[in-house]
């Protein structure tokens, strides 16, 4: 391989990068509610797309990307699940930073977020694959690595929490 | 019920996202990565390329593998390797052990055979005293104290407590285990044991 070939793969994985960063790096908020872990969970996947990038150029590396992303994301929430933690940051710290009260905005986005934050991590990630990157089953049971009937339980396991914690909120704010 | 909290979680992600932009700290050092991470498919494509014919998951299951943190082709052939060794090894070893055990129960027998018939018919001592070999019932008996009682004369090499049990099969006196001959007739200790029961645990005094 000549020196242009690999610069020139090199140029598109940063392409690659400018293009995919801001989504991606959402994805990775709303996985673990902690930006700079998000960050560090996305460099990770990153660098595991760098070193496969002249295979994964062909096909759909940012797919590969959000597989690299979730799983992280899963590991780092069960290891968190362990030490009983809680993530230190929320997407509400960084609407509190940007200067709003995401509460003004909508009187379902506190309970929402909390709700969110109290999955447990795969059932997390079903909802954000599925309500914020819009895909299907079959693509959440390729990226999770779970069967489909994996996926439609841990959906509708996810959607009755929701539920119940936006019902108890509704409940408690009257 | 749900399509309302999907509309709502699909707005809630919507309005939360415009406030999330990846800065200009955070790309550079993702273009970064690029560099400092080596690219791996060169060298292994070598390795793939001896087994590539027998291989029947699809190329993007090697990919899809390592997303999930699983084990890559690379690592599977590792570990059949080092099976391979293990399993090998473990082969010599049960052949060594097969082999050198005819050997080491001829070694372990050969000792028993020699020392249990030496001492019986070797002992001196007048025909009214009894008989200084115990037998098994008076082994048991008389184990514990006298043992440990060196002979004058005749330093113990053991110098420790009694290492043996008795096993119910006779064994040399006491006062053999030392040096391996008999005492002399007329200072023989045994002469002044009793002839049955056990012995005194002050053990036998030397007599001068």
């Amino acid at each position: 391989m000549s020196t242009r070939e690999a610069r020139g793969a090199t140029d598109t994985f940063e392409e690659f990068v400018t293009a995919t960063a801001g989504r991606l790096l959402r994805t990775a908020v709303f996985l673990v509610y902690d930006r700079h872990l998000a960050e560090d969970l996305l460099q990770v996947a990153y660098e595991r797309v760098a070193r496969r990038w002249r295979r994964l150029a062909d096909g759909d590396p940012e797919a590969y990307a959000r597989r690299v992303l979730v799983n992280l994301a899963i590991d780092e929430g069960k290891r968190r699940a362990r030490r009983r933690d809680l993530p230190a940051g929320s997407v509400a710290d960084l609407d509190r930073i940007a200067g709003r009260d995401p509460l003004q905005d909508s009187p379902l986005d506190g309970e929402l977020e909390d709700a969110l934050r109290a999955l447990p991590a795969q059932q997390r990630a079903v909802v954000v694959l599925r309500y914020w990157c819009d895909l299907g089953e079959r693509e959440i049971a390729d990226t999770l690595g779970i069967s489909r009937g994996t996926v439609k339980s841990h959906t509708a396991r996810a959607m009755a929490a929701l539920r119940a914690h936006v019902r108890e909120g509704r409940t408690h704010g009257r | 019920m749900d399509d309302d909290l999907g509309a709502a979680l699909r707005d809630h992600f919507r309005r939360a996202a415009d406030d999330i932009q990846p800065d200009t700290a955070l790309l550079h050092r993702l273009r970064e990565t690029a560099s400092a991470a080596p690219d791996r498919t060169a060298p292994r494509r070598s390795l793939l390329s001896l087994t590539r014919s027998t291989r029947t998951s699809p190329p993007g299951r090697e990919a899809a593998s390592d997303a999930h943190g699983g084990a890559s082709g690379r690592g599977v052939r590792r570990r059949a390797v080092w099976a391979g060794v293990g399993v090998a090894a473990a082969v010599v070893v049960l052949m060594l052990v097969v082999v050198l055990r005819p050997e080491g129960g001829e070694e372990k027998t050969r000792p028993a055979d020699q020392v249990v018939p030496a001492p019986a018919p070797t002992r001196p001592g007048p025909p009214s005293t009894p008989s200084p070999m115990p037998t098994p019932s008076q082994h048991v008996s008389t184990a514990f104290p006298s043992t440990a009682t060196p002979t004058p004369g005749t330093p113990s090499t053991s110098g420790g407590p009694p290492s043996s049990r008795p096993s119910g099969e006779p064994t040399a006196p006491p006062s053999m285990s030392g040096t391996g001959e008999p005492p002399p007739p007329g200072t023989a200790p045994t002469a002044t044991r009793p002839p049955h029961g056990p012995t005194p645990t002050g053990g036998v005094r030397p007599t001068s």
